[in-house]
Protein backbone atom coordinates (compact mmCIF):
# COMPACT_ATOMS: atom_id res chain seq x y z
CA UNK A 1 0.00 0.00 0.00
CA UNK A 2 1.27 3.78 -1.26
CA UNK A 3 0.59 6.07 1.51
CA UNK A 4 0.62 9.39 0.29
CA UNK A 5 0.84 12.33 3.26
CA UNK A 6 -0.68 15.97 1.73
CA UNK A 7 -0.59 18.96 3.80
CA UNK A 8 -0.01 22.71 3.42
CA UNK A 9 3.08 24.58 3.98
CA UNK A 10 0.89 26.73 5.83
CA UNK A 11 -3.30 26.57 5.56
CA UNK A 12 -5.97 27.35 2.95
CA UNK A 13 -3.45 25.88 0.32
CA UNK A 14 -6.58 23.69 -0.98
CA UNK A 15 -4.93 20.56 0.26
CA UNK A 16 -8.33 19.07 0.66
CA UNK A 17 -9.30 19.82 -2.80
CA UNK A 18 -5.93 17.97 -4.23
CA UNK A 19 -6.66 14.29 -2.24
CA UNK A 20 -10.52 14.60 -3.21
CA UNK A 21 -9.19 15.28 -6.95
CA UNK A 22 -6.31 12.86 -7.05
CA UNK A 23 -8.24 10.35 -5.26
CA UNK A 24 -10.02 10.44 -8.17
CA UNK A 25 -7.75 10.23 -10.88
CA UNK A 26 -6.27 7.32 -9.30
CA UNK A 27 -8.79 5.32 -9.29
CA UNK A 28 -9.31 5.95 -12.89
CA UNK A 29 -6.69 3.27 -13.13
CA UNK A 30 -9.21 0.67 -11.46
CA UNK A 31 -6.86 0.30 -8.07
CA UNK A 32 -7.86 0.68 -4.32
CA UNK A 33 -7.86 4.26 -3.14
CA UNK A 34 -8.60 5.09 0.12
CA UNK A 35 -8.65 8.55 1.56
CA UNK A 36 -8.31 9.78 5.11
CA UNK A 37 -9.04 13.19 6.56
CA UNK A 38 -6.94 13.96 9.38
CA UNK A 39 -7.97 17.50 9.59
CA UNK A 40 -10.52 18.85 12.24
CA UNK A 41 -12.21 21.09 9.19
CA UNK A 42 -13.64 17.59 8.07
CA UNK A 43 -14.65 18.66 4.90
CA UNK A 44 -13.15 15.97 2.68
CA UNK A 45 -16.40 14.26 2.90
CA UNK A 46 -18.03 16.55 0.91
CA UNK A 47 -16.15 16.59 -2.23
CA UNK A 48 -17.10 13.06 -2.10
CA UNK A 49 -21.14 13.81 -1.42
CA UNK A 50 -21.21 13.14 2.39
CA UNK A 51 -24.16 14.10 3.46
CA UNK A 52 -23.35 17.89 4.71
CA UNK A 53 -25.41 16.37 7.80
CA UNK A 54 -23.02 13.95 8.55
CA UNK A 55 -20.49 15.30 11.21
CA UNK A 56 -19.27 11.88 12.53
CA UNK A 57 -16.18 10.17 12.18
CA UNK A 58 -13.05 8.72 13.12
CA UNK A 59 -12.21 11.34 15.78
CA UNK A 60 -15.86 10.51 17.57
CA UNK A 61 -15.11 6.85 18.30
CA UNK A 62 -12.42 5.50 21.48
CA UNK A 63 -10.99 2.77 19.19
CA UNK A 64 -9.87 2.13 15.45
CA UNK A 65 -12.20 -1.18 14.86
CA UNK A 66 -15.23 1.67 15.93
CA UNK A 67 -13.79 4.41 13.69
CA UNK A 68 -14.67 1.58 10.87
CA UNK A 69 -18.44 2.15 10.84
CA UNK A 70 -17.59 5.66 9.34
CA UNK A 71 -15.91 4.03 6.56
CA UNK A 72 -18.01 5.03 3.28
CA UNK A 73 -17.87 4.45 -0.23
CA UNK A 74 -18.43 6.99 -2.91
CA UNK A 75 -20.31 7.14 -6.37
CA UNK A 76 -16.62 6.04 -8.13
CA UNK A 77 -15.49 3.30 -5.35
CA UNK A 78 -13.52 5.74 -3.42
CA UNK A 79 -13.40 4.64 0.32
CA UNK A 80 -12.69 7.68 2.64
CA UNK A 81 -13.06 8.17 6.17
CA UNK A 82 -14.05 11.52 8.01
CA UNK A 83 -12.43 13.30 10.67
CA UNK A 84 -15.82 13.67 12.57
CA UNK A 85 -16.33 16.22 14.82
CA UNK A 86 -14.63 16.00 18.09
CA UNK A 87 -13.01 18.13 20.16
CA UNK A 88 -11.21 16.16 22.00
CA UNK A 89 -8.65 14.84 19.47
CA UNK A 90 -4.84 15.17 20.07
CA UNK A 91 -1.53 14.37 17.70
CA UNK A 92 -1.47 10.90 19.85
CA UNK A 93 -5.00 10.36 18.22
CA UNK A 94 -4.09 11.38 14.77
CA UNK A 95 -0.65 8.99 14.78
CA UNK A 96 -2.81 6.06 16.40
CA UNK A 97 -5.23 6.09 13.42
CA UNK A 98 -2.48 6.88 10.81
CA UNK A 99 -1.17 3.29 12.52
CA UNK A 100 -3.89 1.41 12.04
CA UNK A 101 -4.63 2.38 8.69
CA UNK A 102 -2.12 0.38 7.68
CA UNK A 103 -4.26 -2.83 8.90
CA UNK A 104 -6.61 -2.26 6.12
CA UNK A 105 -7.72 -4.76 4.20
CA UNK A 106 -6.22 -4.02 0.86
CA UNK A 107 -3.95 -5.18 -1.77
CA UNK A 108 -0.58 -4.05 -1.93
CA UNK A 109 -1.82 -2.18 -5.01
CA UNK A 110 -3.64 -0.02 -3.12
CA UNK A 111 -3.07 3.90 -2.37
CA UNK A 112 -3.83 5.92 0.75
CA UNK A 113 -4.24 9.21 1.23
CA UNK A 114 -4.09 11.41 4.04
CA UNK A 115 -5.33 14.82 4.13
CA UNK A 116 -3.12 16.17 6.74
CA UNK A 117 -3.25 20.08 8.55
CA UNK A 118 -1.19 22.36 7.90
CA UNK A 119 -0.78 23.31 12.07
CA UNK A 120 1.01 19.69 12.93
CA UNK A 121 4.49 19.43 12.12
CA UNK A 122 5.63 16.65 9.68
CA UNK A 123 7.79 14.87 12.21
CA UNK A 124 4.71 13.97 14.72
CA UNK A 125 3.27 11.77 11.98
CA UNK A 126 4.67 7.96 11.87
CA UNK A 127 6.23 8.51 8.35
CA UNK A 128 8.13 5.81 6.72
CA UNK A 129 10.82 5.30 3.96
CA UNK A 130 8.65 4.21 1.52
CA UNK A 131 6.19 7.24 2.00
CA UNK A 132 5.67 9.98 -0.03
CA UNK A 133 4.54 13.55 1.94
CA UNK A 134 3.75 16.28 -0.59
CA UNK A 135 3.70 20.02 0.60
CA UNK A 136 1.57 22.47 -1.29
CA UNK A 137 2.78 25.73 -1.60
CA UNK A 138 1.46 28.92 -3.64
CA UNK A 139 4.41 31.05 -5.98
CA UNK A 140 4.23 33.88 -3.22
CA UNK A 141 6.88 35.43 -0.75
CA UNK A 142 5.80 33.72 1.98
CA UNK A 143 5.99 30.25 1.07
CA UNK A 144 9.35 30.84 -0.46
CA UNK A 145 10.42 31.59 2.86
CA UNK A 146 8.64 28.94 4.52
CA UNK A 147 10.27 26.49 1.58
CA UNK A 148 13.80 27.91 2.68
CA UNK A 149 12.93 27.10 6.84
CA UNK A 150 11.51 23.44 5.40
CA UNK A 151 14.28 22.45 3.75
CA UNK A 152 16.76 23.67 6.77
CA UNK A 153 14.79 21.52 9.14
CA UNK A 154 14.66 18.66 6.58
CA UNK A 155 18.55 18.84 6.42
CA UNK A 156 18.97 18.57 10.19
CA UNK A 157 16.47 15.61 10.86
CA UNK A 158 16.77 12.17 9.44
CA UNK A 159 14.51 12.42 6.71
CA UNK A 160 13.71 9.14 5.07
CA UNK A 161 10.71 9.63 3.54
CA UNK A 162 10.37 11.04 -0.05
CA UNK A 163 9.49 14.58 0.48
CA UNK A 164 8.00 16.83 -2.56
CA UNK A 165 7.05 20.98 -3.08
CA UNK A 166 4.09 21.28 -5.54
CA UNK A 167 2.94 24.13 -6.03
CA UNK A 168 -0.81 24.84 -5.86
CA UNK A 169 -3.16 27.45 -7.89
CA UNK A 170 -0.67 28.47 -10.57
CA UNK A 171 -1.94 31.68 -11.88
CA UNK A 172 0.55 32.01 -15.27
CA UNK A 173 -0.78 35.73 -15.45
CA UNK A 174 1.07 36.73 -12.60
CA UNK A 175 4.89 37.95 -13.30
CA UNK A 176 5.49 37.72 -9.93
CA UNK A 177 4.75 33.09 -10.01
CA UNK A 178 6.20 33.19 -12.91
CA UNK A 179 9.73 34.53 -11.21
CA UNK A 180 9.64 32.70 -8.25
CA UNK A 181 8.06 29.52 -10.24
CA UNK A 182 10.83 29.28 -12.33
CA UNK A 183 13.66 30.23 -9.56
CA UNK A 184 11.94 27.47 -7.70
CA UNK A 185 12.61 24.88 -10.48
CA UNK A 186 16.32 25.78 -11.20
CA UNK A 187 17.41 26.51 -7.69
CA UNK A 188 15.47 24.22 -5.19
CA UNK A 189 15.49 20.10 -4.65
CA UNK A 190 12.41 18.58 -3.88
CA UNK A 191 10.53 20.64 -6.24
CA UNK A 192 8.03 18.90 -8.54
CA UNK A 193 8.44 19.69 -12.26
CA UNK A 194 5.01 21.02 -12.59
CA UNK A 195 2.08 22.30 -10.88
CA UNK A 196 -1.39 22.57 -10.56
CA UNK A 197 -2.75 25.25 -12.52
CA UNK A 198 -5.53 28.03 -10.53
CA UNK A 199 -8.88 26.83 -11.92
CA UNK A 200 -12.28 27.79 -11.48
CA UNK A 201 -13.17 24.39 -12.22
CA UNK A 202 -11.95 23.11 -8.48
CA UNK A 203 -14.30 25.87 -6.93
CA UNK A 204 -17.27 24.95 -9.16
CA UNK A 205 -17.08 20.88 -9.06
CA UNK A 206 -16.74 21.26 -4.98
CA UNK A 207 -20.00 23.12 -5.05
CA UNK A 208 -21.66 20.95 -7.26
CA UNK A 209 -20.43 17.85 -4.47
CA UNK A 210 -18.43 16.25 -6.69
CA UNK A 211 -14.85 16.52 -8.19
CA UNK A 212 -13.30 17.81 -11.26
CA UNK A 213 -12.70 14.50 -13.40
CA UNK A 214 -16.64 14.01 -12.70
CA UNK A 215 -17.74 17.50 -13.60
CA UNK A 216 -15.06 18.67 -16.20
CA UNK A 217 -13.12 16.08 -17.30
CA UNK A 218 -11.04 17.93 -19.93
CA UNK A 219 -10.42 21.13 -17.77
CA UNK A 220 -6.64 22.60 -17.34
CA UNK A 221 -7.05 21.29 -13.71
CA UNK A 222 -7.86 17.56 -14.22
CA UNK A 223 -4.58 17.67 -16.75
CA UNK A 224 -2.66 18.56 -13.81
CA UNK A 225 -4.31 16.41 -11.44
CA UNK A 226 -3.57 13.53 -14.52
CA UNK A 227 0.11 14.52 -14.57
CA UNK A 228 0.36 14.71 -10.88
CA UNK A 229 -1.41 11.07 -10.41
CA UNK A 230 1.26 9.79 -13.35
CA UNK A 231 4.33 11.09 -11.61
CA UNK A 232 3.17 9.82 -8.11
CA UNK A 233 2.85 6.45 -10.07
CA UNK A 234 6.96 7.10 -10.74
CA UNK A 235 7.76 7.87 -7.36
CA UNK A 236 5.80 5.13 -5.59
CA UNK A 237 7.21 1.87 -4.50
CA UNK A 238 4.10 -0.15 -5.62
CA UNK B 1 23.61 13.80 4.00
CA UNK B 2 22.63 15.98 1.01
CA UNK B 3 22.99 19.39 1.50
CA UNK B 4 19.06 20.24 1.00
CA UNK B 5 18.91 23.95 0.93
CA UNK B 6 21.04 24.15 -2.44
CA UNK B 7 21.23 22.25 -5.43
CA UNK B 8 25.00 21.05 -5.91
CA UNK B 9 25.10 21.55 -9.82
CA UNK B 10 24.03 24.41 -11.98
CA UNK B 11 23.63 22.11 -14.61
CA UNK B 12 20.30 20.30 -13.84
CA UNK B 13 19.54 16.70 -14.67
CA UNK B 14 16.48 15.74 -14.20
CA UNK B 15 16.34 12.70 -11.31
CA UNK B 16 12.54 12.40 -12.30
CA UNK B 17 12.97 12.09 -16.05
CA UNK B 18 15.38 9.45 -15.01
CA UNK B 19 13.38 7.79 -12.89
CA UNK B 20 10.23 7.16 -15.51
CA UNK B 21 13.15 5.80 -17.91
CA UNK B 22 13.95 3.07 -15.72
CA UNK B 23 10.62 2.37 -15.07
CA UNK B 24 9.12 2.37 -19.13
CA UNK B 25 12.20 2.66 -20.77
CA UNK B 26 13.65 5.09 -23.25
CA UNK B 27 17.12 7.30 -22.69
CA UNK B 28 17.22 9.80 -19.64
CA UNK B 29 20.73 10.74 -20.20
CA UNK B 30 20.20 13.34 -23.00
CA UNK B 31 18.23 15.90 -20.88
CA UNK B 32 19.60 18.12 -19.92
CA UNK B 33 18.78 21.64 -18.65
CA UNK B 34 21.00 24.72 -18.50
CA UNK B 35 20.11 27.37 -15.89
CA UNK B 36 19.80 30.67 -16.57
CA UNK B 37 22.26 31.84 -13.79
CA UNK B 38 21.49 35.63 -14.40
CA UNK B 39 17.65 35.29 -14.80
CA UNK B 40 17.74 33.97 -11.13
CA UNK B 41 19.74 36.75 -9.84
CA UNK B 42 17.48 39.19 -11.58
CA UNK B 43 14.55 37.78 -9.73
CA UNK B 44 16.46 37.36 -6.50
CA UNK B 45 16.91 40.90 -6.60
CA UNK B 46 13.94 42.24 -7.85
CA UNK B 47 12.08 41.19 -4.66
CA UNK B 48 13.17 42.44 -1.47
CA UNK B 49 12.57 39.32 0.71
CA UNK B 50 13.94 37.31 -1.60
CA UNK B 51 16.74 39.06 -1.41
CA UNK B 52 17.36 38.93 2.63
CA UNK B 53 16.59 35.10 2.52
CA UNK B 54 19.22 34.89 0.00
CA UNK B 55 21.83 36.89 1.92
CA UNK B 56 21.15 35.18 4.80
CA UNK B 57 21.68 31.43 3.05
CA UNK B 58 24.91 32.90 1.66
CA UNK B 59 26.50 34.18 4.58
Amino acid sequence: MQRVFIKGIKGGLGSTSVVANLACVLKKSDVDVIAIDLDAKSDLGLHFGLPWKYTKGWSNEASFEDALAHFHQDNDGIIFLPFGDSDDTNIDKITKIVNKCKNLNYSDEAWILFDCPSHINLSYYPLEKNDIVIELVNCDAICHSLIYRRLQNLKNSDTTWKHYFLVNRYNSASTLEFDLFSLWQSTLPLMAPFFINSDEVIKESTAYRNVALNCAPYSVANDDFETLAGWLVSKANL
Amino acid sequence: MNNLTSKNSQTLTSSDIENLALRFGGKSDDYIEIVNKQQNNNTINKYALLKEINNELNT
